[in-house]
């Protein structure tokens, strides 16, 4: 589903990532995990297209970032850390917006907004201008807009920052859902507990590098992923 | 405290001159220089040379007569007209739209302080647009009656307190558009419609006083009268280097500057905290149309457009003109016609017709919706670049609404003018066709300098619409095309004949907006791209 070969993204003579390398197949849950400026949010927004990098290559579904972009995207969605909005939009005049540049129909996007909405508990608020939404509530209407569109792989840098507890164990069981349909997850999380109950496989990164990934129990042994991270670090 | 605020205040606005976000650092000292002196010497360039002209035509036959205080008091208002037309729509979205208005409050820095370094920053704009008019006055002034010591601090003395004035005048517009706004639905069209209406009152007061200067002025006994208006000498004197007169205007301008900040810091509080007065309603789905991506785009344009009060009245205005002037050429324009008569015959229709066609420019020019456009995107570039929509997609849909904000206004202006003037097919054509490719061109313009200079890290959305590069470039290099071309007329034009003239203009307009485009959808994608 997710392929990425030799990353690397410089900032002036610096390697935010340097060769990294990392597989994601269908159906699994892939976390990512590492310290602040570790390269995190560099690689996800170098796979969703957002900023260009220096070498290597990603493909989405053998379709090559760099060859064909919007076909990539198309088969895609991302959701920040910091869920920066269309303030001067409504929560539903965003989501006609993002359903607009994505191709959804009328009949299908009215069906999954009022669904999603529903669900994160939004519906009601869909009115009101996202500028007097509260970040919990821009998180759920960014987390919206990335679903409507059925993607295959879904990228989330922070995902459970600002959700409440319903909406955070709705996310966790949505993202489970979408893996079992033949989608896949990659997401940075700075909670460990949650990356090691709900992750298929993990990354841990370190100064642009991998330093460990494979399946959960691969990575962590017979320790908690906490013990592995923070001795990892220790190095 | 206030000296940091001003320090994070300036940076913010001035990024550009001092940190080139393409290399990711600081610009070398000679490049600031360069980018310094170009900002400045296209300020000075386009107002500083028209003040100069007039100064220089009006002050030697005033102060010969014993007049010099109404030489002070004509470019002294014509100053603070400037300087409030500068302000006023951008004090209200400075004052109290920052988007680091919490994170200020939450700090321990008294409200004074963070007011003082907005009203500063407002004052930057104001004080800028006195300064580019009076400066050019009070040196001339001083060349014309003789250079002394007292008269070089009194000029500047005046310019200050003038600065001061336009100041308080702006502010307190923004005050007032503040204080309404937070009571109302559809709070930016309400906004606009009131800074238009104080704009409006201001214009209707100033020019019926000039108006009023003029017939005074136009026999010497009225002279007399004149200089019984209240307070008219006495500012006028200030300018002159009468120190009595210059002590009050100074101490008159410096109170009304405190009382405003005062005003400003009790209410800042309870108007950025002000709850949203109208009550929330449930939302109902209902299915919507679904729009092609780049429909979309163009909507997502429209909706940032109105809901954005400053980048209306700063960026749209001269639709409104266009509109004005439309329904001018339509009432007034068949009596100036009729009082022209046949005298002139065709060479005065031709003349007539490029002057429509300057004057529809010129007003178009002063839209400028398509340099900011790009930084605006501000913190929500993540939404475009991670869509599947193609870079050239998004620079179309901002050039899209640019045409259709300016080109609506300047194709009804043209076609009004062209229904007066009735210039023939060709004249009609051309008429048409300049101005419409005259505005292309400097839309195009204006986004690819906003796509190669652009601000992605403003906390008021006023820094990329009012005091950027590409926003002032894109201006200032309008008016100056413009100029260029009247000036051309006047060389080579009237001698080649008007109609030759005006559509060899519009080709050369037509090739140069080709240029741009070309360069747009093909190096522009690839810098949004890069951002």
């Amino acid at each position: 589903m997710l392929r990425i070969e030799h990353l690397t993204k410089k900032y002036g003579d610096k390697a935010a990532v340097e060769d990294l390398s990392l597989h994601i197949a269908p159906g699994e849950i892939y976390g990512f995990i590492g310290h602040n400026g570790a390269g995190k949010t560099t690689t996800l927004r170098s796979v969703a297209g957002i900023q260009q990098f220096d070498e290597g290559e990603i493909f989405i579904d053998g379709v090559s970032l760099k060859e064909d972009a919007l076909e990539c995207k198309r088969r895609m969605a991302y959701v920040p850390d910091n869920p920066d909005l269309f303030e001067y939009m409504s929560g539903i005049k965003y989501l006609n917006f993002i359903a607009d540049v994505f191709g959804v129909s009328a009949t299908d996007r009215k069906r999954d907004i009022q669904d999603l909405a529903e669900r994160f508990g939004l519906a009601e608020d869909l009115g009101q201008p996202i500028s007097a939404y509260s970040h919990g509530m821009k998180q759920k209407l960014a987390l919206i807009g990335a679903l409507i569109h059925k993607p295959r792989l879904i990228l989330m840098d922070e995902p459970f920052v600002g959700l409440d507890p319903k909406a955070a164990h709705l996310l966790k069981t949505m993202m489970r859902e979408l893996c079992d349909q033949g989608g896949a997850i990659f997401f940075s999380t700075h909670v460990l507990e949650v990356a090691e109950k709900l992750c298929d496989k993990v990354a841990i990164i370190k100064d642009g590098k991998l330093v460990r990934f494979g399946t959960m129990e691969e990575v962590k042994g017979d320790d908690s992923l906490e013990e592995v991270f923070l001795e990892l670090e220790a190095e | 405290m206030l000296k940091l605020l001003i320090k994070k205040q300036f940076s913010e606005m001035y990024a550009g001159l001092f940190f080139d976000q393409k290399k990711n650092k600081a610009r070398t000292r000679g490049g600031t220089i360069a980018m310094i002196a170009m900002t400045v010497l296209l300020g000075l360039g386009v107002f500083g040379v028209m003040m100069t002209m007039l100064s220089n035509a009006i002050c030697g036959p005033l102060t010969q007569a014993g007049m010099g205080w109404l030489y002070f008091t004509i470019m002294g208002l014509m100053a603070l007209l400037l300087g409030v037309l500068g302000g006023a729509f951008a004090a209200y979205t400075h004052l109290y739209k920052g988007k680091d208005n919490d994170t200020l409050l939450s700090l321990p820095i008294p409200t004074r302080d963070i007011i003082a370094s907005r009203i500063l920053s407002v004052y930057f704009t104001v004080g800028g647009m006195v300064l580019v008019a009076l400066l050019p006055a009070v040196i001339v002034y001083w060349i014309t009656t003789g250079f002394t010591a007292g008269k070089v601090i009194c000029g500047i003395l005046f310019a200050l307190a003038v600065s001061l004035l336009a100041l308080v005048l702006s502010c307190l517009l923004g005050l007032l558009v503040a204080r309404i706004s937070t009571k109302m639905k559809n709070k930016s069209f309400v906004t606009v419609f009131i800074s238009l209406l104080g704009m409006g009152l201001y214009y209707l007061f100033y020019f019926k006083f000039m108006d009023f200067i003029r017939t005074l002025t136009s026999s010497p006994e009225s002279f007399a009268r004149l200089e019984k208006i209240p307070g008219l000498k006495f500012f006028g004197q200030a300018g002159e280097g009468k120190w009595l007169p210059l002590l009050v205007v100074m101490a008159l301008s410096l109170s009304l500057a405190g009382l405003t900040l005062f005003l400003l810091v009790r209410s800042f509080k309870k108007i950025i905290t002000a709850a949203d007065s109208v009550s929330r309603v449930k939302y109902k789905a209902r299915e919507a149309k679904q729009k092609a991506p780049l429909r979309a785009l163009l909507g997502k344009e429209k909706s940032r457009l109105t809901t954005n009060p400053g980048y209306m009245l700063n960026g749209a205005m001269g639709s409104i003109f266009l509109i004005l002037l439309a329904g001018a050429a339509l009432i007034k324009g068949p009596e100036l016609m009729a009082h022209l008569g046949p005298a002139g015959g065709n060479m005065a229709k031709e003349i007539l017709v490029i002057g429509a066609a300057g004057i529809i420019a010129f007003l178009a020019g002063s839209n400028n919706l398509t340099a900011p456009s790009v930084s605006l995107e501000g913190k929500q570039l993540w939404i475009l670049k991670s869509a599947p929509v193609e870079s050239s997609s998004v620079l179309k849909a901002k050039l899209g609404l640019h045409m259709i904000v300016t080109g609506v206004p300047v194709l009804l202006a043209s076609l009004c003018c062209a229904l007066v003037l009735k210039p023939g097919l060709m004249g009609g054509l051309l008429l048409i066709l300049f101005p419409l490719l005259y505005i292309l061109l400097f839309g195009a313009f204006g986004l690819m300098m906003g796509t190669l200079k652009p601000n992605l890290n403003w906390s008021n959305e006023m820094v990329p619409i009012k005091q950027s590069l590409p926003s002032m470039m894109t201006m200032f290099g309008g008016w100056f095309y413009g100029a260029a071309i009247v000036g051309l007329y006047f060389w080579v034009g009237q001698k080649m004949g008007g109609y030759l003239f005006l559509g060899i203009a519009t080709l050369v307009t037509a090739l140069l907006a080709g240029a741009v485009l070309l360069w747009l959808m093909t190096k522009g994608s690839e810098r949004f791209d890069a951002l």
